[in-house]
């Protein structure tokens, strides 16, 4: 520091004539138009530096790293990554920044990583990871079904009224009426054994009907 | 300046020399090995310099301590970027400056009032006065109005012309100090210098306007 000190002519290079006295002069008119009262500044304008400063990080690229340091890998984690955290923002050094970034992705994929190291630990402590195969295989006890092995398809009860001669329009309202005397006709002629389980099963026939089919 | 001591620093630290100045570059190794307080001597030492020159740029007390605060924090987060070759008031200087010469950009943009509506045409605005006359008021004022327009005449100079011109007469700071700060040749800051002082003649120096 210089001081408020005059223009000297080897300030200004190698140059010479009149553009090094103009310039001489007009260096010159800048120190006079610059001396006024000394500026003191006072100890609070310190403190508040100071203050300003308080939550900065440790400045220096690798900065974050000093409480790991001071205060070992435990006790100066907590600091050292906060501190990393606040160098990541704008208005610093991009290396200290892209440091710090770093450290708080490797960080964030360590934390992340042992999370879920732990999170299988857990579950397979607790045996939610042993899911054997024996539990899910056994199929549930089949119900029997006997009846609708035998059942008739409603395919076969359907030309009953079809093939069933119908002489008249009353007599098939009479049909309607009395569905067990078709059961009775064709279908019934031939097989006993198999016109009873026709009748407990098939849909369109009643318990008294199936009955009366057989001998029929 | 009583020597101070660092402590829970590797290998360190007594920074006061022999006749009382601090060793800046202890200083910031303090600082960087996590002695946040070590930068208080810093800021100590430097803050009236650092204060006064950005009050010369602007103008204006409270916004310039404003703007020193701002460039100290701005060091503070880069000392690892600084190369301990210069005095680090230099290159704090340096900082402070170009936040205050940003500062006054963006007032100017708000309100802008040109150096050459302050005075009439032919009228020296930066011409010392005599010494009988520099306590009285309107003379101080008269003084004041000289110093806001050279502040905007530099103000106005293309860079590198400004930042060399203001840190020389601004900052205070010598031509070395200016080259290191820099990092250029300090033919190369003479001649930027001389260069910035030719074209603040018309602005400053009416007598080169014919």
């Amino acid at each position: 520091m210089i001081g408020p000190r005059n223009v000297h002519p080897d300030e200004l290079g190698e140059a010479e004539g009149i553009d090094v006295q103009d310039a001489l002069r007009v260096g010159n008119r800048l120190v006079e138009a610059m001396d006024e009262a000394p500026m003191p500044t006072d100890q609070e304008f310190v403190d508040n530096v100071m203050t300003a400063l308080a939550d900065e990080p440790t400045p220096g690229t690798t900065g974050f790293l000093v409480p790991l340091r001071r205060a070992g890998i435990i006790g100066g984690f907590t600091q050292s990554f906060r501190q990393a955290w606040a160098s990541v923002g704008a208005g610093r050094p991009m290396l200290g920044r892209s440091a710090a970034l770093a450290y708080v992705l490797v960080v964030a994929l360590a934390v992340v990583s042992l999370t879920g190291a732990a999170a299988l630990g857990t579950a397979g402590a607790l045996g939610l990871l042993n899911a054997t195969p024996t539990d899910s295989p056994t199929p549930p006890p089949a119900p029997t079904p006997a009846p609708p092995t035998v059942a008739p398809s409603p395919s076969e009860d359907a030309p009953a009224p079809t093939v069933a001669p119908s002489p008249s329009p009353t007599e098939t309202d009479d049909e309607t009426e009395d569905p067990d005397d078709d059961n009775s006709g064709p279908g019934g002629g031939g097989d006993d054994n198999t016109s009873r389980p026709r009748g407990n099963s098939g849909p369109g026939s009643s318990g008294s009907g199936s009955d009366d089919s057989g001998p029929g | 300046m009583a020597a101070m001591s660092f402590d829970g620093i590797p290998g360190s630290l007594t920074v006061a020399e022999p006749g009382g100045v601090f060793d800046d570059a202890a200083v910031v190794r303090a600082v960087l090995g996590g002695d946040r307080d070590a930068f208080r001597v810093l800021v100590e030492r430097e803050s009236t310099a650092v204060v006064r020159a950005c009050y010369r740029v602007l103008g204006d007390l409270h916004e310039a301590e404003d703007v020193a605060q701002e460039a100290f924090v701005t060091a503070y987060r880069a000392l690892g970027t600084w190369r301990a070759d210069g005095p680090f008031g230099a290159w704090l200087s340096r900082i402070a400056v170009r936040l205050a010469v940003r500062q006054l950009g963006r007032r100017r943009a708000v309100a802008w009032l040109p150096a050459t509506d302050v005075a009439a045409p032919g009228e020296d605005t930066v011409a010392p006065l005599p010494a009988s006359m520099s306590s009285q008021p309107e003379h101080l004022a008269l003084r004041a109005e000289r110093a806001s327009a050279a502040r905007r005449a530099v103000a106005d100079l293309d860079e590198p012309y400004r930042e060399v011109v203001a840190l020389r007469f601004f900052a205070e700071r010598s031509l070395d100090e200016i080259s290191i700060a820099t990092g250029r040749p300090l033919s190369t800051i003479k001649t930027q210098l001389r260069r910035g002082l030719l074209r603040l003649r018309d602005r400053i120096d009416p007598r080169n306007l014919e």
